[in-house]
């Protein structure tokens, strides 16, 4: 599932894009590019669904999770996204 | 805080509580050892290497949504640590009631053990995987 950054460099603007930008990079890449400093996560909102969630049931947060550690809650059914109010773009 | 029976530890995996899934834990906080003696000595020296931790803990398991397996299972392929901390009663972090909190992966996952007549536990075996090792905040 594509998660959604910020490129904070000419550089990483040039590859990617200008403000948000979604992308569906693979989990070593996620780490490589967020790690560089190149680009950040841009947080997301999700709903919480399960009981047993660090937020209490049917709250929404905010958060920049990792694609694999929102994958996970995910599917074991503790959260889901909430659409964004930020418009990324789907360049590339 | 004297000395405690543990009744009501708390036991969260990636933000999820699962201690009312559990009923064992063992947190090991470790240090290679490293054998530094030279010749013509006559004792053993030894001195510590890199650190290590491993987080142990029985859950019991259940199918539900957001549950033991719900839970488990989609980090058994995950490549990225995920926090888990435990303490040793559910109130909150304290300087008698510090978290033991681990970035960590999880590398053994049983999805089914036991014994005919006894309740389905199984082991899931987390281990360190960042610089900071164990840390035990007490805020």
């Amino acid at each position: 599932m594509a998660n959604t950054y910020r490129a904070l460099t000419p550089a990483a603007v040039g590859a990617f894009d200008e403000g948000v930008f979604e992308r569906d990079f693979t989990a070593a890449e996620e780490k490589d590019w967020l790690e560089s400093g190149l680009i950040e996560l841009v947080p997301r909102t999700y709903r919480v669904l399960s009981a047993n969630y660090a937020v209490p049931q049917g709250q929404t947060f905010e958060a920049a999770m990792l694609k694999e550690n929102e994958a996970a809650l995910i599917a074991g059914g503790h959260i889901e996204r909430v659409d964004s109010k930020q418009t990324p773009n789907k360049r590339g | 805080m004297a000395a405690f029976t543990l009744l009501d530890a708390f036991i969260s995996i990636n933000g999820v509580t699962l201690s009312d899934h559990s009923n064992h834990v063992e947190i090991e906080d470790m240090r290679e050892e490293k054998d530094f003696t030279a010749f013509g000595a006559s004792n053993k020296v030894v001195g510590k290497g890199l650190g290590d931790g491993t987080f142990t803990i029985q859950f019991f398991q259940d199918y539900a949504a957001g549950k033991t397996h719900a839970t488990l299972q989609p980090l058994i392929g995950s490549t990225t640590p995920v926090t888990v901390e435990v303490r040793a009663t559910s109130g909150a972090r304290s300087a008698t009631n510090p978290g033991h909190v681990m970035s960590a992966l999880l590398f053994s996952y049983q999805p089914l053990s036991g014994d005919v007549g006894e309740p389905s536990v199984m082991t899931a075996v987390f281990r360190n995987a960042s610089q900071t090792g164990i840390t035990y905040p007490t805020a």
